[in-house]
């Protein structure tokens, strides 16, 4: 039996749990998601149930820190932070989900969680396989469903947002069995250009909630910038020829 | 709430305490076992295990009795029971999995009041089932089933 050990990823993961610890350096938090949901991959390739959910919680757990590093980018790159009461209301958020996530990375479920991937029973290549090929039919599904959400209005947002995690899925399974996904990577970068408008523009809506601000131009402005993003991509059938 | 302590099935000898993992014969008598919990009709909503390899793929098996369950792994199942302990257990048919003397120093905290109350003697494959709030001697033992009983309902 050929088999697939978690060991390249965990050791990832360990060695960023730290740094995403300190809190200095954005790369930390990010690097152990994306450890958490390689690993994820590998165990449901090998159609394991525990420590799956385990590491889903720990992706989640530091999600909040992530979105708001990626908004500060993207802020930056805008030219500056804006609005001062958004700026204000995103320091607030960013210390409440720092303190989140540093109960996370010093919980007994982490401490956990790193012992037993140590010593995870190897998963069998060809249970993996299998899981392979129905992660390619998932994606395709997702695929059908965008294509099907262009005459639904509202549709098309969590429909590329599933195109993008289906993908990403299978790129990592791909990457665990050794197989080509160049090409998945570029289209999951193109959605997730996509997906990061979306993510601040929700973040737009929950501080208008909160303070009462009239945010419409700001809002305006990211669905126009979605929107935009989202007919390039669909105007270059091209680009989903990979998951054909 | 109910509770079911359950003790890792048998694993092979090794160096490597936390990597050894069951042995062919563990698996398929607890396999067996789980069998018999399914005829007394128990399900379980989370299942908190240890991080010991053996305590893993003795979680692993219960996926049949845990259909919609939420599977946790925790380091406090792998040392003396403790207040952090208690604290994690919620839910309303819970299921831990681990190894003793602390399964046994945790039955006797829940049941008694003190860790160091008794030996309940919980084999390898054994369950005991409490039930009650999961505070020092807030719960009472419904049952103990050796895993021999287990492996004869299944």
């Amino acid at each position: 039996m050929t088999a697939l050990t978690p060991a390249p990823w965990l050791e990832h993961l360990e060695r960023h749990v730290p740094i995403a610890l300190e809190g200095v350096d954005p790369e930390g938090v990010h690097q152990v998601r994306v450890a958490g949901r390689r690993l994820r991959v590998l165990l449901e390739l090998g159609e394991r149930r525990a420590l799956v959910e385990d590491l889903r919680w720990l992706v989640r757990a530091l999600s909040r820190t992530r979105d708001l590093d990626v908004l500060r980018d993207v802020l930056a790159g805008a030219g500056g932070p804006g609005h001062e009461r958004f700026a204000e209301w995103l320091e607030r958020l960013a210390a409440e989900a720092r303190h989140d996530a540093e109960a996370a990375l010093t919980s007994p479920r982490l401490t956990g969680l790193l012992a037993a991937l140590e010593v995870l029973s190897p998963i069998d290549e060809a249970v993996a396989r299998r899981g392979l090929r129905k992660a390619s039919q998932r994606a395709r599904k997702q695929l059908d469903a965008l294509v099907g959400a262009r005459l639904e209005p509202g549709a098309l947002g969590p429909a590329f947002h599933g195109l993008r995690r289906a993908l990403r899925r299978l790129r990592y399974a791909n990457d665990w069995l050794g197989e080509p996904s160049d090409g998945l990577k570029h289209l999951q970068d193109a959605l997730g250009a996509l997906c990061d408008v979306a993510a601040l523009e929700r973040l737009v809506r929950e501080f208008a909630e909160t303070s009462g601000a009239d945010v419409s131009a700001a809002v305006a402005r990211l669905e126009a910038a979605q929107a935009a993003l989202a007919a390039q991509l669909l105007a270059t059938p091209a680009a989903f020829a990979v998951l054909r | 709430m109910d509770l079911f302590l359950i003790r890792h099935a048998i694993a092979e000898d090794g160096a490597d305490d936390a990597a050894r993992p069951l042995s062919d014969e563990g698996a398929k008598k607890f396999s067996r076992a789980v069998r018999g919990l399914d005829a007394l009709g128990l399900r379980f909503d989370r299942v908190l295990h240890s991080p010991k390899r053996r305590a893993v793929e003795t979680a692993e098996r219960l996926g049949p009795l845990a259909a919609d369950a939420d599977f946790e792994v925790t380091s406090l199942l792998a040392e003396p029971p403790s207040d952090e302990l208690l604290s994690h257990l919620h839910g309303r048919s819970v299921a831990l999995v681990g190894h003793e003397p602390y399964l046994s120093a945790l039955l006797a905290w829940l049941v008694v009041g003190a860790p160091d109350a008794g030996n309940f003697a919980l084999k390898k494959g054994g369950v005991a089932h409490l039930s009650g709030e999961p505070q020092p001697g807030g719960m009472r033992l419904v049952a103990l089933y050796p895993p021999k009983t287990l492996r004869e309902l299944g």
